[in-house]
C-alpha cells in the first residue's frame, strides 16, 4: 500500500512515515500542494494525508483538484480545530479531518480504517442476508457479529441488542428510557447509568474515538442515535 | 461669495438715496396737500390747466360776489340817489338788523318803543370819537336823533320804558361799532368795483327803487342783460321775477342762495343780478393775481403726483434694502454685525421711534396749518423730514439688525432683568427655588382669588383661570419629560445604549438631567464597544498563535510517542519519557481550552437552542464518566426527578457545562468520597447542582474560581488547565442560565440554574 503525506512540516512528515512504516507501508513524501499533485500522477497512491495550511497550493484546493480525477481516500491533518474548518474539508472531498496535535495511533488507525474500506468494502454486500450497514459499520444479525472496516468487534448481548436497535432505527433519537424499555422489555422505572455506560462502552469498542464517534452519537439532553449512511 | 450690495459704499448710497426719497416725498406731499388746501388742486379735475375752469377761479368768483353783493347793501345804506350822502337819515333797528328801510317812510312805533333815526355824518363822527354809558347802562348821547328827542328824553317824559331804552340804547352801540368799517369797506369797493379798471362788471337791480347798482354804461347793460354767454367769459345771472339763473362759474348757485336773503333785504324783491369777470383780465385785480399764481404753480400738480408715486415706490425699494443689508457685511454674510445703537435697550428704542412719530406729528401740524408761503413751507417740511427720517433710520435698523441677529428679545430691557432674576434663582437651590414658586404663586392665586370675590373683578377671575392653567401646564410637561426621562434610562438599561432621549422641549432642571442621561449612554455605549473589541482582538490572538503552538505540539507527541515505543531498559529514562508525554499532553488541552476560553468570554460562538432533557444529560454524563470515577473511588449519590426536566439550551455546550463540572469532580474531588448529584425543579426553574469533598485546601476565593487560569491548588501540578470552571460559567451565562460556586471548609458546590420551559417542542419528543 502506498501513502501520501504531505505537510510543510518536515519534522511531522518524518514522524507520520516511521508510524505507518511500522505498519507495513510505503511512504511519499510531499511538502507542498503541489509537490503532492506531481507525486500522485507519478505513483501508483492508495491514501493521502495533506496538511490544510501550507506554502504554493494549500490542502484544501489539493483536495478539489484531486477530486477532479481520483477517489482515493483523502485525511485532511490541520492544526484548525474550528467545526466551520472541518464542515469545509469534508464537504471539499475529504474522507476524513484530523485535528493537530493528533495521536498518532489514531492516526494510523484511521488510515487503517480508510484503506480497508477502500480496498474491501466497495464489493461487501455479503450473501444479501440479514447485514445492517452504517457506512463501515456492519452488523450480521444471524451470525450475531459486528465488524467495524471488516474487523470482528467483540460485543456483550445487552451492547449488541443496543447497537442493534439504533442501527436498525438508523436517523431516529432513543432516550435512554426508551431504550431501556427496548432491550429489557421492562418499564424503565429509576432509570440510572446503566444505558449510558452501555453506550460508552459500545463506542469504545467500535469507535476509533470514541470522544469524536462516527457511528453511535450522543445527542446531549435528548438521547443517541446512529446516523443514516 | 461676495455681494456688492453689503459694502459700506453701497449701504452709504442706499442711506443717502433714501434720505432724498423720504425728503421728495413729504415735499411733493406738502405742495400737494398746500394746493389742494388752495383749491388750486382739485381732485375731480386733476388735468384742467384753465384758470377760469379751474375751482380756484370759483373760488375768487364766489368771494367776489359776496363783496358786491355786501357792496351793494352799503351802498344802499349810505347812498341816496347813487351818491354818498352825510345827510342820510340812519334808522338804528333797520341798520343794526341790515336791513335798508331809509327809502322808506316809517313812522311812530318800531317795535321798541320809538323809532330812532340819526345823520349818516353825525354817526361816523360818533363812532371816531367813541361813545359811554351812564350808570344805568344807557348810551350817552353825544348827537341827538333827527326826531330831536334824545332816549334819555323819552325814558324821563315815559314815552319809552327803561327797557325799551336799555334795547334802543345797545342796538345804537352795535351800529357805532360796525359803521366804522361798513364805512372803510364801502370805500374800498367804491374804488374796487365802481371803476373803469376792473375785470369785474355787475349789474343788479331791485323793486324797491328804480335803481340800478351797476358799473357799466346803460346801453352796455341792456346787450349784456340779452347775450350774458355770449360776451362775457364768466358770468352769473339771476332773475327773481322769472326765477331764472345762468352761469358758467362752478358751485355759484348754491352759494348764491346764501346770499339772496340778505340782497333782497336792501333791494327788494324781484332782484336782478348780474356778475360777470372778463376772462382776459386786462386789468391789475385780484383775479388778475389770482390767475398769475395759478399759472405759476398748476405746472406742479403733475408734477407733484408723479413725484409723489415715483418717491413712494424709490421711498419703500430703499427702505427694503436698507432693511435686507442691515448688519451684513460684505465677505462674511453668515454674520451681522452689531454697533453701538444695538447695545441701547430695544425698549427705549421703541420710545424713543413713538418719541419720533409725536414730534413729527407735531411738527408737520405746526407747518400745514401754519400761515407759511408755498415756498417756506416746502423748505421746512424738507429740512424736518431729513432729520426725522435720519433719526428713523438710525433706530429702525438698529431695530432691524436686533430681529436678525436673533436679539431683539435679548436686547431687552425685561430680557435684561428677567436674566438678572433667573441668575439669582440659579444659585438658589432647587428646594428653595420650588418653595419660592410654590409660596409666590399661592399668594398671587390668593390675592387673585380674593379679588375674584371680594372685588368682584372678572380681569382677577380671568387671570386666576390663566395662573391654573399654566401651574398644570408646567406640572404636566414636567412629569411628561420625566416620563421620557426615565423610559430612556430604562431603554439605556436594558442595554440599547444607542438610544437618545430627544430633549427638544425640556427645559432647565429637565434638559440637563435628560442630557445627562444621554451622556451616560454615549459613555457606557463607548465602553461597552471597546471591550468588546479588545476582547474579540484577544480571542482572535490567541487562535492565532495556538494555531502556531500546535504545529511544533504535534512533533513533540508524534516523537515522545516514538521513544515510547523503542524498548527502553533504563528505567529512570522511561520515566522521564513519561512525564515529557503527560506534559505534552496538558499542553495540548490547554491550548485547546485556552482558544475555548477565549471565544466563549467574547461571546464569539454560534448557539443553536434547542429543548433539553436535563435529567436525561445528567444520566448520560453519568454514563461517561462512569470508569473516571471508579477509578478514584467515587461514590455518585444522584438524586433526579422521575420526569423529564426541560429547558433551553445548545446541546453540545451544555454537555461541555456539565463534562467541566464532572471533569472537575474527577481531577480534584478526595478519593474515596461521595458525590450527590441533583436536579430539582419547579414550576419554573431547574437547579442542577454537584457537590464533593476538595482533595485539596482550596485557599482562594470562590469567585475567583471561575476566572481563568485560577485553580484551587495554588502549585498547577495537576493535570487541567484551569480554564473549565470559567468556560463552565461563561457558558452558562450564554445560554440564559446561572452559575454559582459555594465552599464549605471542603465541601465543593457548584450549581447551575436555567429557566424550566413547560412543553418541549414537537420535533424533539419521542415517540415510540
Amino acid at each position: 500500500m502506498n501513502i501520501l503525506v504531505c505537510d510543510d512540516d518536515k519534522e511531522i512528515v518524518e514522524a507520520i512515515e516511521i508510524y505507518l512504516q511500522q505498519e507495513g507501508y510505503e511512504v511519499f513524501r510531499a511538502y507542498d500542494g503541489e509537490d503532492a499533485l506531481k507525486i500522485l500522477k507519478e505513483e501508483e497512491i492508495h491514501l493521502l494525508i495533506i496538511d490544510v495550511m501550507m506554502p504554493k497550493l494549500d490542502g484544501i484546493r489539493a483536495t478539489l483538484k484531486i477530486r477532479e480525477e481520483s477517489s482515493i481516500p483523502i485525511i485532511i491533518l490541520s492544526a484548525k480545530s474550528e467545526d466551520t474548518d472541518k464542515i469545509l474539508g469534508l464537504n471539499v472531498g475529504a474522507d476524513d479531518y484530523i485535528t493537530k496535535p493528533f495521536n498518532p495511533l489514531e492516526l494510523v488507525a484511521r488510515v487503517k480504517s480508510q484503506l480497508r474500506r477502500y480496498t474491501k468494502l466497495g464489493n461487501a454486500a455479503e450473501n444479501g442476508q440479514a447485514v445492517y450497514q452504517v457506512g463501515g459499520l456492519a452488523i450480521n444479525d444471524e451470525l450475531k457479529e459486528v465488524t467495524v472496516d471488516g474487523e470482528v468487534v467483540k460485543l456483550t448481548p445487552i451492547e449488541y441488542n443496543i447497537l442493534l436497535l439504533l442501527v436498525k432505527n438508523q436517523g431516529k433519537v432513543f432516550s435512554i428510557n426508551q431504550i431501556y424499555e427496548n432491550i429489557w422489555n421492562e418499564d424503565a422505572i429509576g432509570a440510572d447509568n446503566t444505558v449510558a455506560v452501555h453506550i460508552r462502552h459500545i463506542r469504545e469498542k467500535i469507535e476509533i474515538n470514541p470522544k469524536e464517534p462516527r457511528y453511535l452519537k450522543v445527542v446531549w439532553g435528548v438521547g443517541y442515535k446512529v446516523d443514516k449512511n | 461669495m461676495k455681494k456688492l450690495r453689503h459694502t459700506t459704499g453701497m449701504k452709504v448710497l442706499f442711506v443717502i438715496l433714501h434720505q432724498v426719497f423720504a425728503v421728495l416725498l413729504v415735499v411733493s406731499i406738502v405742495l400737494l396737500s398746500a394746493l389742494f388746501g388752495r383749491k388750486m388742486f382739485d381732485t375731480n379735475d386733476i388735468l384742467n390747466q384753465s384758470f377760469t375752469d379751474s375751482g380756484y377761479f370759483a373760488e375768487v368768483f364766489k368771494e367776489t360776489s359776496q363783496e358786491i353783493i355786501k357792496y351793494v347793501i352799503l351802498k344802499e345804506q349810505f347812498e341816496v340817489n347813487g351818491v354818498y350822502d352825510e345827510d342820510k337819515e340812519i334808522d338804528i333797528v333797520a341798520y343794526a338788523n341790515g336791513r335798508i328801510v331809509a327809502g322808506q317812510q316809517m313812522d311812530g312805533e318800531n317795535g321798541f318803543g320809538q323809532r330812532i333815526q340819526y345823520r349818516l355824518g353825525d354817526l361816523i363822527k360818533w363812532a371816531d370819537a367813541g361813545y359811554e354809558e351812564d350808570e344805568n347802562g344807557i348810551l350817552v348821547e353825544a348827537y341827538t336823533p333827527l326826531s330831536g328827542k334824545s332816549i334819555h328824553q323819552s325814558l324821563e317824559d315815559g314815552s319809552m320804558d327803561y327797557d325799551n331804552a336799555k334795547r334802543n340804547s345797545q342796538m345804537t352801540e352795535q351800529v357805532l361799532d360796525s359803521i366804522r368799517s361798513d364805512s372803510e369797506l364801502y370805500k374800498r369797493y367804491l374804488n374796487k368795483y365802481d371803476v373803469n379798471d376792473s375785470n369785474v362788471r355787475y349789474w343788479i337791480s331791485g323793486d324797491r327803487h328804480s335803481h340800478v347798482y351797476t358799473n357799466m354804461t346803460d346801453q352796455e347793460s341792456k346787450d349784456e342783460m340779452k347775450n350774458v354767454e355770449e360776451n362775457w367769459g364768466s358770468y352769473f345771472y339771476y332773475d327773481n321775477v322769472s326765477l331764472h339763473m345762468r352761469t358758467s362759474v362752478d358751485g355759484m348757485e348754491d352759494y348764491f342762495y346764501e346770499q339772496l336773503e340778505r340782497m333782497t333785504g336792501a333791494v327788494g324783491e324781484n332782484t336782478m343780478v348780474l356778475i360777470s369777470v372778463d376772462t382776459d383780465f386786462p386789468y391789475a385785480d385780484s383775479f388778475a393775481s389770482a390767475n398769475r399764481e395759478f399759472q405759476k404753480y398748476h405746472p406742479w400738480i403733475i408734477g407733484g403726483i408723479f413725484l409723489l408715486a415715483c418717491s413712494v415706490i424709490s421711498f419703500i425699494m430703499t427702505l427694503v434694502l436698507l432693511t435686507t443689508t442691515a448688519g451684513r457685511v460684505e465677505g462674511q454674510e453668515d454674520k451681522i454685525r452689531m454697533n453701538l445703537v444695538d447695545k441701547i435697550k430695544a425698549e427705549f428704542i421703541f420710545l424713543a421711534l413713538v418719541l419720533l412719530l409725536v414730534i413729527t406729528t407735531v411738527v408737520a401740524v405746526q407747518i400745514v396749518y401754519g400761515n407759511w408761503k408755498i415756498p417756506g413751507m416746502l423748505i421746512m417740511a424738507g429740512t424736518m423730514t431729513y432729520v426725522c427720517d435720519s433719526v428713523f433710520l438710525v433706530l429702525y435698523l438698529s431695530l432691524v439688525r436686533r430681529v436678525k441677529a436673533d436679539m431683539l428679545w435679548k436686547s431687552s430691557l425685561i430680557y435684561w432683568i428677567l436674566s438678572g432674576i433667573r441668575k439669582v434663582f440659579s444659585n438658589v437651590r432647587i428646594t428653595a427655588r420650588i418653595m419660592l414658586y410654590f409660596i409666590g404663586g399661592n399668594l398671587l392665586f390668593l390675592l387673585l382669588v380674593y379679588e375674584t370675590f371680594v372685588g368682584r373683578s372678572v380681569l382677577a377671575a380671568l387671570f386666576a383661570v390663566c395662573l391654573m392653567a399654566a401651574g398644570a401646564y408646567y406640572m404636566l410637561r414636567n412629569s411628561i419629560q420625566r416620563n421620557k426621562i426615565l423610559e430612556g434610562v430604562n431603554k439605556i438599561a436594558e442595554g440599547n445604549l444607542k438610544f437618545k432621549i430627544d430633549t427638544e422641549g425640556f427645559y432647565g432642571g429637565n434638559k440637563s438631567f435628560a442630557d445627562a442621561v444621554n451622556n451616560i449612554g454615549d459613555g457606557l455605549y463607548r465602553a461597552v464597544d471597546e471591550n468588546t473589541k479588545n476582547e474579540r482582538m484577544k480571542a482572535d490572538l490567541i487562535t492565532n498563535v495556538s494555531h502556531d503552538i500546535k504545529t511544533p505540539l504535534t512533533s513533540i507527541i508524534n516523537y515522545v510517542n516514538l521513544i515510547k515505543m523503542e524498548h527502553i531498559e533504563n528505567e529512570r529514562l522511561k520515566e522521564y519519557v513519561d512525564i515529557l508525554d503527560a506534559k505534552a499532553q496538558r499542553l495540548k488541552q490547554l491550548t485547546e481550552d485556552l482558544v475555548e476560553a477565549s471565544k466563549i468570554s467574547s461571546g464569539n460562538i454560534e448557539l443553536h437552542m434547542q429543548c433539553i432533557d436535563f435529567v436525561e444529560l445528567v444520566y448520560q454524563t453519568g454514563g461517561e464518566f462512569n470508569e473516571k470515577f471508579e477509578k478514584k473511588d467515587l461514590t455518585t449519590i444522584t438524586k433526579l426527578p422521575k420526569e423529564p426536566v426541560y429547558i433551553m439550551a445548545d446541546g453540545r455546550r451544555i454537555w461541555r457545562v456539565v463534562e467541566n463540572l464532572y471533569n472537575n469532580v474527577a481531577k480534584y474531588a478526595l478519593a474515596h468520597t461521595r458525590v450527590y448529584v441533583t436536579v430539582e425543579a419547579t414550576e419554573t426553574e431547574m437547579e442542577f447542582s454537584i457537590k464533593n469533598i476538595s482533595e485539596q485546601e482550596i485557599k482562594v476565593d470562590t469567585t475567583e474560581l471561575t476566572e481563568r487560569f485560577i485553580r484551587g491548588d495554588t502549585a498547577r501540578t495537576t493535570e487541567g488547565s484551569g480554564l473549565g470552571l470559567s468556560i463552565a460559567k461563561n457558558l452558562t451565562g450564554l445560554m440564559d442560565g446561572r452559575f454559582s460556586i459555594g465552599l464549605d471548609g471542603d465541601l465543593f458546590k457548584v450549581s447551575v440554574c436555567f429557566p424550566r420551559i413547560e412543553n418541549p417542542m414537537q420535533e424533539n419528543m419521542q415517540e415510540k
